[in-house]
C-alpha cells in the first residue's frame, strides 16, 4: 500500500479508496486478524492524507465490521471468516464489471470476450 | 526579547567606545599636537563623536531586523507593536543617558575649558539628535538615507527653534540685534533663554516622537512607503499643534533681558531693555529712542537730561528732544567701573583695565563734557584698586574726593584724593564712612567721629557715643552729593542676629535710629519692622519704603525728624521673586508688578497715568 | 467539531494605490485543513501575513476565537525571516524566551544534524525551513500557516515537512492554512480549497464537493455554448475543456467522457480561465 494507489482525481472519494486498499491488504493476506493496523496519524503520514480523511476510513471499516478500535491501544484488525469471502466476491465481481463494460464500450461481443478469455486461461 | 535587545545596545556601545576611546591614536595626535595634555584633545572629540553617538543609536533602532531579514519574524511574535517598539527603545534611551551623565560628569573634571561644545549647547543637540533619529528609525532600512535624513532634520529642528524665538521677539516688538552661530556652539545661550527653549524644543521634538509611536501602531512588512504616509499624516497635525504651542507658550513667558524703569524729576518714564532698545513715555505718547550702548544704567538725571552709562560710555538722553549724546567713552582696553560719584557740575568715574590695573579717576565737566583724567597710583592703590568713592567736596577752589578700598577690611583706610592727584589719608572706618554736608563720619568701636575739613585738612570735630553700634548713612548710594538732602539728620540701622521668643529659628533684625546733626544725639526708632529703603527725594524730609515680607505688604513713609507719617500701602505684593519692584525718587514713585507699571507723584501721592505703558 | 477558529470581517489591504486585499470576509474551523491558490499577485501571501499580523489590516478586522492569542499561531513564509546572526541555538533560546516554552524538542533538529552553534544564514534552505518549522511546532500553535515554501525545498525535506505538519494535525485540532502553487503532493491534505484573485476569494469549495463539480472533457470537437465551461484550451485537432459547475444534466446534452481531474489542474482551471465568482451585493 502505497500512496499511489490513492487518486486525488477519480471518483471515488479518497477514504472510500483508503478502505479498499486496506481490504485488499486482508485480501491478500497480508492484514491477519489480530493484526494491528497501522495508527490514523501514521498512516496519513504515509499517504500524505488528512489524518480525518484516515479516521474516517478507519471509522468506517469498523461500521462494516472489518476493524475494531481499542480505546488507548489503536485499531485491530478483526473480522468474522464469511466477510472476507463475501468480500473477496463483491471486489471480484466489481472487476469483472468494470472489465466487461471497459470491453463493451470498445465495440466487442460477448463472443469475443469468451474466445480471449479461453485463449488466455489456456495459457 | 528585551534581553536581546540590551545585549545588542551593549554591544552597540561597547564598539563606539572603543572606537572613541581609541587611546593610541589620540595619543599620537596629542604628541603631533603638541604638549597639549590628554584631556584637552580627548574631551573635545569625545564630546563630538557622542554626537555621533546619540544619531546612531537612533538610526539603529532596526538595523539587526532590516539587516538579517528578521523584520517579518520579528513582527510574528506576540508582542504588540508598541511593547516592541517600546523594547527597542528603552535599552537605548538608558545608555544614551548613561553616557550623557557620563560626559557631564567628565565636564565638570574640567571640561568646561577643553570642551568644544558649551554644555548646555551639546545637551541640546545631543538629546535632539537622539530623538530625532529614533522617529525617523522605522521610516526607512537604508542606513545612509536614515543618517542624512536625520542631520538635514537636525538642521531643520535648529532653525525651527530659532524661528520661534525670533518670531517671537517680533511679536512683543522687540529688535533683534544680531545672532551669532558660533558662541551657540561654545557659550551656550543666555539664562532668560535657557528656560525657554527645553519647552519649545519639547514642542518641536514631541511630535516626531508621538507620532512615532502612533504611527507604528500600524507598522508591518509592506513598503516603507505605506508607513510613512502614515506618519506623515499623523505627525502634520501633532506637529503644527506643537509649533503653535511652543510659539504661544515662548510669547506668554519670554523675559528677554531686563527691563529697567526710570523716573525722571519731570515724571517721564524712561524704559530700557536689551532687545527693545530706550522708550520715553510721557503722559501721552511713547518715544523709541536709539542708543547705542551697551546696557542702559540711567543714573543721575538733571532738568531735562538723563545721565546714563554703560561699561565703556557715559552719555546723556534728552528726555524733551529725545536725543542721545555720548559724553566720554573709555579708550581701548579700559573700562569704566561701576563706581562713580557726581555733583552739580563733575563727574567721577573709576576708570581700569581689565585686571584692574592702570585705574585712573576720570573727571567730566557736566557742561563742557572735558574730561580730565587723575591716575590713581600711590601706596592705597597698589594694593587695593578697587576703591569706593563716598564723597567729594571743594576746598578754597580746590576739588577733592573721598575714598575708601573695598575688600573685607576691619579697619578701611579713607583716603582724600586731590585733584592734582595728591593722597591724604584720612584715619580708617570700622564701617563705611559717609560724607554729609561737609561731615566725615567714620566708624570706631561703639563711637562715631565726626570730622570736618579745616585748614586744608580734616580734622575731629568730636566723637558721639555709639552704644547700639548704628550704621548711619549705609543707603546713601553714592552717586551725589547729598546737597538737596536734609542736612540736619542723617539715619541708621543696625542688622543683628537673632533667635525670635518662638526659637523657630534664627532670623536677620534690623532696628533704626536717627542722629541729629545739629545735638549731635542718637535717637532710636521704634515701629519700623522689616527692611527700610530710604531715599532722600524732598528737601526736609526723606521717603523711606519698608518692605513686610510676613503681611505681604510694602509701607512709603515720610520720614522727618524721627517721626513717620504712613503715606500709602502697597499690598498683595511678592517681595521675594522680582515681580515686584519699587522705586523712589525726587519726583515720584515708580511700582512694577509683574508687567504693570505705575507712577505715583511725590509729594501728593497721586498717580500719573501714562497712556502708553 | 465545528467550531469558529478565525473570522475575518470586511478585510482590505492596499499597497500604494493597488488594492491588494478586496473587501474579504472568510471565516474558518478550528482544525480545518485549507489550501490557498492563486495566481502570483493575487492577494494569497498578503492574506496569510494578515492573519499572521505581520500586516496590519487597513480596514476591516480578523477576530480570533477566545483563548487564540498571538503566541498561538505559528507563520512560516519563504523569506524564512529569522535572526540570520544568530546560531541555532540561540534562536532556539530566543524562541522559547519569548514563547515561554520549557522544553525545546530537539527531534527535527537532531534528524536534520543541525549543529547547535551554525548560524542561522548558514543553513541551507531546506535546514532553515525545518528548523523553522520546528520553533514554531514548539509553540503548539493553533492555527499554522504556511506560505509557498514546500516548493523551495528538496524531495526529502519536503516530505519531512509535510509528514510534520500531518503529525500535527493528527495530534492536535491545529488549523492549517496554506498557501501553495504546487499541489501533486498536498493535494489529498486540504479538506477546503481556497481560489484567489485580484483579492478576492473567487472560490471557497470543500475538497470534495468540488471533486464532483469539476470535469473535464477532451474532445475533438467543440463544446456546446451551453455547457459551462471556465477554461478551454483549444487547438486544431485536440480540445480539452473544463467544466464547472458540473450536472449529471450536461451528460445528456453533450455526451461525453467527463473525467476528473486533480487538484492542479483544478486550480490551472480556475486561474487559467480567469472564472470570476459572482458577488452578492
Amino acid at each position: 500500500m502505497n500512496r499511489h494507489n490513492i487518486d486525488f482525481s477519480s471518483s471515488v472519494p479518497v477514504y472510500r479508496q483508503v478502505i479498499q486498499a486496506i481490504k485488499l491488504e486482508m485480501l491478500s493476506g497480508r492484514l491477519q486478524p489480530g493484526n494491528q493496523l497501522p495508527p490514523i496519524r501514521e498512516l496519513a503520514k504515509i499517504l500524505k492524507l488528512n489524518p480525518n480523511t484516515v479516521a474516517k476510513a478507519y471509522y468506517n471499516l469498523e461500521e462494516e465490521g472489518f476493524i475494531e478500535s481499542k480505546k488507548g491501544s489503536g485499531n485491530w484488525v478483526n473480522y468474522k471468516n464469511n466477510k472476507l469471502d463475501n468480500l473477496r466476491m463483491g471486489m471480484i465481481e466489481d472487476e469483472v464489471m468494470n472489465f466487461l463494460e471497459r470491453v463493451f464500450s470498445l465495440g466487442a461481443t460477448l463472443e469475443d470476450v469468451k474466445n480471449l478469455i479461453g485463449r488466455y486461461v489456456r495459457k | 526579547m528585551l534581553k536581546k535587545e540590551i545585549i545588542n545596545v551593549l554591544k552597540q556601545t561597547f564598539y563606539f567606545l572603543l572606537a572613541a576611546l581609541a587611546m593610541p591614536g589620540i595619543l599620537i595626535v596629542t604628541r603631533i599636537v603638541g604638549d597639549q595634555p590628554f584631556f584637552q584633545v580627548f574631551f573635545p572629540l569625545f564630546q563630538f563623536s557622542l554626537l555621533f553617538y546619540a544619531l546612531f543609536m537612533g538610526i539603529s533602532l532596526f538595523s539587526t531586523e532590516h539587516g538579517q531579514r528578521g523584520m517579518e519574524y520579528l513582527l510574528s511574535l506576540p508582542y504588540s507593536r508598541l511593547r516592541l517598539i517600546g523594547q527597542k527603545i528603552l535599552p537605548r534611551a538608558f545608555v544614551v543617558l548613561a553616557l550623557y551623565f557620563a560626559c557631564m560628569l567628565l565636564y565638570a573634571q574640567g571640561g568646561e575649558n577643553a570642551a568644544a561644545i558649551h554644555s548646555f549647547s551639546f545637551t541640546l543637540l545631543y538629546f535632539a539628535l537622539f530623538c530625532i533619529s529614533l522617529s525617523l528609525s522605522a521610516s526607512s532600512d537604508n542606513f545612509l538615507v536614515l543618517f542624512v535624513f536625520s542631520l538635514f532634520s537636525l538642521l531643520a529642528f535648529l532653525c525651527l527653534l530659532f524661528g520661534v524665538f525670533w518670531a517671537t521677539l517680533q511679536a512683543r516688538g522687540y529688535i533683534f540685534y544680531e545672532f551669532e552661530i558660533r558662541p551657540f556652539f561654545t557659550d551656550g545661550v543666555d539664562r532668560y533663554l535657557m528656560n525657554l527653549i527645553f519647552p519649545v524644543t519639547l514642542g518641536i521634538l514631541l511630535p516626531l516622537l508621538v507620532s512615532l509611536f502612533l504611527a507604528f501602531r500600524k507598522f508591518d512588512v509592506r513598503p516603507a512607503n505605506t508607513y510613512n504616509k502614515r506618519y506623515f499624516k499623523i505627525f502634520v497635525p501633532v506637529f503644527v499643534l506643537g509649533l503653535i504651542g511652543s510659539f504661544v507658550f515662548s510669547h506668554q513667558t519670554l523675559e528677554i533681558g531686563y527691563t529697567d524703569y526710570f523716573l525722571t524729576q519731570d515724571l517721564r518714564v524712561v524704559e530700557s531693555n536689551t532687545y527693545s532698545g530706550v522708550k520715553i513715555y510721557d503722559e501721552k505718547r511713547v518715544y523709541k529712542v536709539n542708543i547705542d550702548v551697551d546696557y542702559f544704567w540711567p543714573f543721575w538725571d538733571e532738568g531735562t537730561f538723563v545721565y546714563f552709562r554703560d561699561g565703556k560710555r557715559v552719555g546723556r538722553l534728552n528726555t524733551h528732544e529725545h536725543t542721545t549724546e555720548i559724553l566720554y567713552e573709555a579708550p581701548r582696553e579700559k573700562w569704566l567701573d561701576w563706581r562713580n560719584w557726581g555733583d552739580e557740575q563733575t563727574m567721577a568715574f573709576l576708570e581700569r583695565k581689565r585686571d584692574y590695573s592702570d585705574s585712573q579717576l576720570v573727571l567730566l565737566d557736566i557742561d563742557s563734557c572735558d574730561v580730565k583724567k587723575i591716575p590713581l597710583t600711590g601706596e592705597p592703590f597698589k594694593d587695593y584698586s578697587n576703591c569706593m568713592i563716598f564723597g567729594a567736596d571743594k576746598v578754597e577752589g580746590r576739588r577733592f574726593w573721598l575714598m575708601y578700598p573695598q575688600g573685607r577690611l576691619e579697619e578701611k583706610p579713607i583716603y582724600q584724593l586731590w585733584e592734582d592727584g595728591r593722597i591724604d589719608s584720612i584715619g580708617a572706618s570700622q564701617k563705611w564712612p559717609c560724607y554729609i554736608n561737609g561731615t566725615l563720619l567714620s566708624y570706631a568701636a561703639n563711637e562715631i567721629i565726626l570730622s570736618k575739613h579745616k585748614e586744608g585738612k580734616f580734622e575731629v570735630l568730636q566723637s558721639i557715643l555709639n552704644k547700639e553700634d548704628f550704621h548711619f548713612g549705609w543707603y546713601v548710594h553714592f552717586q551725589k552729593k547729598l546737597s538737596n538732602s536734609p542736612v540736619n539728620e542723617v539715619y541708621g540701622r543696625k542688622i543683628y542676629l537673632t533667635s525670635d521668643e518662638k526659637n523657630t529659628g534664627q532670623a536677620y533684625y534690623t532696628e533704626y535710629a536717627r542722629l541729629d546733626l545739629d545735638n549731635f544725639k542718637i535717637e532710636e526708632l521704634d515701629g519700623l519692622k522689616g527692611y527700610l529703603n530710604l531715599y532722600s527725594a524732598d528737601i526736609d524730609s526723606y521717603y523711606a519704603l519698608e518692605m513686610d515680607d510676613a503681611a505681604h505688604e510694602a509701607n512709603l513713609y515720610q520720614v522727618k525728624e524721627g517721626t513717620l507719617k504712613l503715606l500709602k500701602t502697597f499690598k498683595d505684593v511678592d517681595l521675594t521673586s522680582g515681580l515686584n519692584s519699587f522705586d523712589v525718587s525726587e519726583s515720584g514713585m515708580l511700582v512694577k508688578k509683574g508687567n504693570k507699571i505705575k507712577v505715583y507723584a511725590l509729594p501728593d501721592l497721586k498717580e500719573v497715568k501714562f497712556k502708553k505703558l | 467539531m465545528s467550531q469558529e477558529i478565525i473570522n475575518v470581517k470586511n478585510l482590505s489591504v492596499s499597497m500604494g494605490k493597488k488594492k491588494v486585499l478586496d473587501n474579504i470576509d472568510i471565516k474558518f474551523e478550528r482544525g480545518e485543513s485549507v489550501v490557498v491558490a492563486g495566481r502570483n499577485g493575487s492577494g494569497k501571501s498578503t492574506f496569510l501575513r494578515c492573519l499572521a499580523s505581520v500586516i496590519l489590516p487597513d480596514r476591516g478586522q480578523i477576530i480570533f476565537s477566545n483563548g487564540i492569542a498571538k503566541d498561538k499561531i505559528g507563520f512560516i513564509s519563504d523569506r524564512l525571516s529569522l535572526f540570520e546572526d544568530s546560531t541555532v541555538q540561540q534562536g532556539i533560546d530566543f524562541h522559547s524566551s519569548v514563547f515561554g516554552i520549557e522544553d525545546f524538542d530537539y527531534t527535527l533538529v537532531n534528524e536534520l544534524k543541525l549543529e547547535l552553534n551554525q548560524k542561522i544564514k548558514n543553513l541551507s534552505m531546506g535546514q532553515r525551513t525545518l528548523f523553522q518549522l520546528s520553533l514554531l511546532l514548539s509553540q503548539k500553535p493553533e492555527i499554522l500557516l504556511v506560505d509557498e515554501i514546500i516548493h523551495t525545498i528538496d524531495p526529502y525535506l519536503r516530505e519531512k515537512f509535510l509528514e510534520t505538519v500531518i503529525d500535527l494535525m493528527g495530534s492536535s485540532q491545529t488549523t492549517v492554512i496554506m498557501v501553495n502553487h504546487t499541489f501533486s503532493e498536498v493535494e489529498k491534505i486540504p479538506e477546503r480549497v481556497l481560489v484567489m484573485e485580484e483579492g478576492q476569494f473567487i472560490l471557497d469549495e470543500r475538497t470534495e464537493t468540488l471533486r464532483g463539480k469539476i470535469k473535464k472533457v477532451e474532445s475533438f470537437t467543440p463544446i456546446p455554448e451551453n455547457i459551462p465551461c471556465i477554461f478551454r484550451r483549444e487547438s486544431e485537432f485536440y480540445k480539452e475543456y473544463f467544466i464547472y459547475p458540473f450536472d449529471e444534466r450536461l451528460k445528456e446534452k453533450f455526451p461525453h467522457e467527463y473525467k476528473d481531474i486533480n487538484l492542479n489542474d483544478m486550480i490551472k482551471a480556475f486561474v487559467g480561465g480567469q472564472y470570476v465568482k459572482e458577488r452578492n451585493h
